[in-house]
């Protein structure tokens, strides 16, 4: 002992241990938050160094390296957790730890430069949040660190400079999530090991800054006293990580995608969110300077000015006021984030209106010497450019020229040609004067509008009673489950109108095509009801395929019920003898029992996800089940319960191990529970211990 | 005396206890696990004679499902099993030859083009390898 003694200054170091003393008043507690800050910054050190040996920092591998430490390491859920959780705690007990150096003004005189290095220390962590945030790249934070290196984008003069340092190029890519972890794993904490050396060597070197109206002589030793009170601290604090951890363990999220649209609630962390609300209150233009940029260069200069504050000449009192009036500003515009989200949506699109003035076609090339065209005129104008090849080409190759042969080929053409000027021309759909391209949402053709477009007319029991034509087409539709897909939730992919019934070529499908227009979309349905007894059956009966049971215009949504011969079931229309109804419940038992597995595992699954355990796997596999399940539906057309079989008993092997690892997973939750209370247990009783030994200490040193 | 005693014990032992609330996690972690980690970049998806042709598997592609597809020619194809309509998974139809949706029926060819129903895109192609007596898709 000695030897080493000898060597590294041991007795010396004892020394000083023994010597120094913290001194006791009122402010004494915050004392404490500088070592409770540097104890969380070391958890990060070694939960980070623990993390290293599985992450891997590529925009191809981080989320899943990220996803397999969650997974499948053990305790990888309670490292990263504790990362994460700690990682927020320290920057709270930093901010509180600046507030009350600040507030009890501690910074000043001799110690201005261990208030500038400590300063230096919060611009480090906090950079150590915002390179920390991008690692796991999820959505949430890819989006976040785009918002966040384009607000540093925006500073005056280095901006562009800085935005391309930061991402690696001009975009957050890869690249970005290399560079960040560059400086979250090597440049952060290469500066900060420095500084906080400084930091602490200055603080033992000037002693702890008392209040003014410190009376001197109340003090106790630094150890064991004031380091076992400190233990007490940092115990309080393992316990609540450990309880963080084990019961909100931090979220994943979704795998960060370059291309897809920012999803909502993209926000910054809340250290950096009173930052984020001021942007968002800064008007556009401050004088004749870009808001934003005003507004960056104002952190930039309160940052320099809080680093100076030991070396301004200002009024202690006005000092004062200050600091709370910024501590109140930095927490209502904190809060305010979080009662308000700020949701980054695209604007509408706005499109020019008229596509031929768009286009430089004025009245002229239309009308010639015709101001008002009658109605049987109309289809043979539009001709003449629409059905020229050659004049359409210089705006767009690939643009139909067949629209008027196909209209002349239509029930409305037909009529039209035969001088029926009530029947629908080209101006009746498109417009007259504002035509738009068909991709234009506000185009009365474009594909959620069709539907409304042909209701004009055959809505209007005036109109179409010459025709004898029905007029509750648009009211069925409406109901129908095409109409929901398009009109409610905006699918395009739906059907509406003339994708039955043609558009230029408009008429009613026939008999024998019915069937074709459905398979369209439902091919396999069409091939499977092909080959079933059904397809003979309806031939000899002159039944019109698909319609017969799922109706043409009000074609409902499926349901399961639909599938019996009793009750609501469509089968019982036809099928009454007892033979039939025992295969078509065979086949309806085959699907409800999947749905019912399904639902079930999923409502298991689902309570271990909203517990934060990483069930990813098994919700890929119950996905896969669930698309079984569609595959069945559809397999109900070839009304074979032996094929159904076929695809529903797989399925419900999977689901049953679903269902299992499930199960499984709740089972690990317990464990962490009970963990997380035998840890509590250990810590509580070091705490309980901790405080009856600087009672026994200090009643010992009370004696003499 | 007697308290001295005892405070010390107690302090010992929730210091060991504490330490094996702290050290038994990091032993753990640090035990590499059983499960490989999951692909991203490229998969081994099995063996070549186990896919006969005119058939198609899905298989786990990093968080998502991917099809392989075996041709009656016996060529080997793999696309993103997304379909580009609603994200349901897409199938092969062995009667149709060709890559089918059964939500909504979307329809797509052998080189994933959309050739019938709503998808709006192709299927996002994967390359296909064999490498030794395994099949390797790889991200392009």
């Amino acid at each position: 002992m000695s030897w080493l003694d000898e060597r590294i200054g041991g007795a010396a170091l004892r020394e000083l241990i023994r010597e120094k003393t913290v001194p006791v008043h009122r402010h004494t507690i915050w004392y404490y938050f500088g070592g409770m800050t540097l104890f969380l910054f070391s958890i990060q050190v070694v939960t980070g160094i623990l993390l290293l040996l599985y992450y891997r920092p590529t925009a191809e591998s981080a989320f899943e390296s990220v996803q397999f430490v969650m997974a499948e390491v053990q305790f990888g859920w309670l490292i990263r957790s504790l990362h994460s959780w700690s990682a927020n705690l320290m920057i709270l007990t930093l901010f509180i730890h600046m507030a009350s150096v600040y507030l009890t003004r501690s910074y000043t005189r001799p110690r201005e430069v261990t208030w500038i290095t400590g300063v230096g220390l919060l611009v480090l962590v906090l950079g150590f949040g915002f390179s920390g945030y991008l690692l796991p790249w999820n959505k949430l934070a890819f989006f976040a660190t785009q918002v966040g290196t384009q607000i540093v984008g925006s500073v005056p003069v280095a901006g562009t400079f800085f935005l391309r340092f930061l991402r690696g190029g001009d975009n957050v890519t890869g690249a970005t999530l290399t560079r960040f972890y560059g400086f979250h794993v090597a440049v952060l904490p290469a500066l900060t090991t420095a500084l906080l050396m400084v930091h602490v060597l200055l603080v033992q070197f000037h002693g702890m800054s008392t209040p003014a109206d410190y009376k001197a002589g109340r003090k106790m030793p630094f150890f064991p006293n004031f380091l076992l009170r400190d233990a007490v601290g940092w115990l309080v604090a393992l316990g609540v990580l450990a309880g963080l951890a084990a019961i909100f363990p931090w979220e994943l999220g979704e795998k960060a995608d370059p291309f897809a649209s920012a999803p909502k609630g993209i926000r910054p962390e809340w250290f950096f969110m009173w930052m984020f609300q001021t942007l968002k209150i800064v008007p556009a233009h401050i004088w004749v300077f870009e808001g934003e940029r005003v507004a960056i260069l104002g952190f930039g200069v309160l940052l320099l000015v809080i680093a100076a504050v030991p070396l301004l000449k200002v009024e202690n009192r006005i000092l004062t006021i200050l600091g709370w009036v910024l501590l109140l500003y930095v927490f209502f515009m904190t809060l305010s984030g979080y009662i308000e989200t700020p949701v980054f949506a695209a604007g509408p699109e706005d499109f020019e209106t008229d596509i031929h003035n768009q286009r430089g076609i004025t009245c002229v090339d239309c009308h010639g010497d015709n101001p008002q065209p009658r109605k049987t005129e109309i289809a043979r104008m539009c001709a003449k450019c629409h059905a020229d090849l050659n004049y359409m080409r210089q705006f767009n190759p690939q643009m139909r020229v067949d629209q008027y042969s196909e209209y002349q080929t239509s029930v409305h053409g037909m009529r039209n040609a035969n001088g029926d000027e009530n029947v629908a021309t080209c101006t009746s759909c498109h417009s007259v004067h504002d035509i738009r391209s068909v991709k234009d949402p506000k185009s009365p053709v474009y594909r959620t509008q069709i539907a409304a477009t042909c209701a004009k007319c055959h809505a209007d029991s005036t109109r179409m009673a010459p025709y004898k034509i029905r007029t509750d087409q648009f009211a069925k539709y409406s109901k129908s489950v095409h109409a929901a897909a398009l009109l409610e939730r905006h699918d395009l992919g739906a059907p509406t109108c003339n994708d039955c019934h043609g558009n230029h070529g408009a008429r009613p499908p026939g008999l024998e095509s019915v069937a074709g227009v459905c398979a369209q979309c439902h091919r396999q349905e069409k091939d499977l009801f092909g080959k079933s007894p059904h397809a003979e059956a309806f031939n000899q009966l002159g039944l019109a395929g698909c319609v017969v049971c799922h109706e043409n215009h009000e074609i409902k949504k499926t349901d399961d019920r639909m599938l019996s011969a009793q009750g609501d079931g469509i089968c019982a229309a036809c099928h009454s003898d007892s033979g039939s109804a025992a295969k078509i419940q065979t086949m309806q038992l085959s699907i409800l029992n999947l749905r019912l597995q399904i639902d079930r595992t999923s409502e298991v699954l689902g309570r271990a996800e909203r517990a934060g355990m990483e069930v990813s796997k098994s919700r890929f596999d119950l996905t896969q089940a669930a698309a079984e399940l569609v595959k069945a539906r559809v397999n109900v057309h070839s009304f074979n319960p032996d094929k159904m079989k076929e695809v529903t008993n797989p399925a419900m092997t999977v689901v049953a191990g679903v269902h299992k690892a499930a199960d499984g997973a709740l089972e690990e939750l317990g464990f962490r529970r009970r963990g997380l209370g035998y840890a509590l247990i250990g810590i509580g009783i070091m705490i309980v211990a901790l405080v009856l030994k600087i009672r026994e200490i200090e009643s010992a040193e009370k004696k003499f | 005396m007697l308290r001295r005693y005892f405070v010390n014990g107690l302090l010992g032992s929730g210091m060991l206890a504490t330490a094996a609330a702290i050290f038994y996690p990091i032993l753990k972690f640090v035990i590499p696990p059983e499960a490989a980690e999951s692909a991203v970049m490229s998969v081994a998806v099995g063996k070549p004679e186990a896919l006969q042709p005119n058939t198609g598997t899905i298989f786990k592609f990093g968080g998502e499902p991917g099809l392989l597809v075996r041709t009656a020619e016996g060529d080997l194809r793999a696309f993103s099993a997304r379909c580009t309509h609603l994200n349901c998974t897409v199938q092969y139809d062995p009667a149709a030859k060709n890559i089918v949706c059964a939500c909504h029926g979307g329809q797509f060819d052998l080189n994933g083009k959309n050739v019938g129903g709503p998808p709006p895109k192709p299927l996002t192609a994967y390359s296909v390898n064999v490498r030794g007596d395994e099949i390797v898709v790889s991200r392009i």
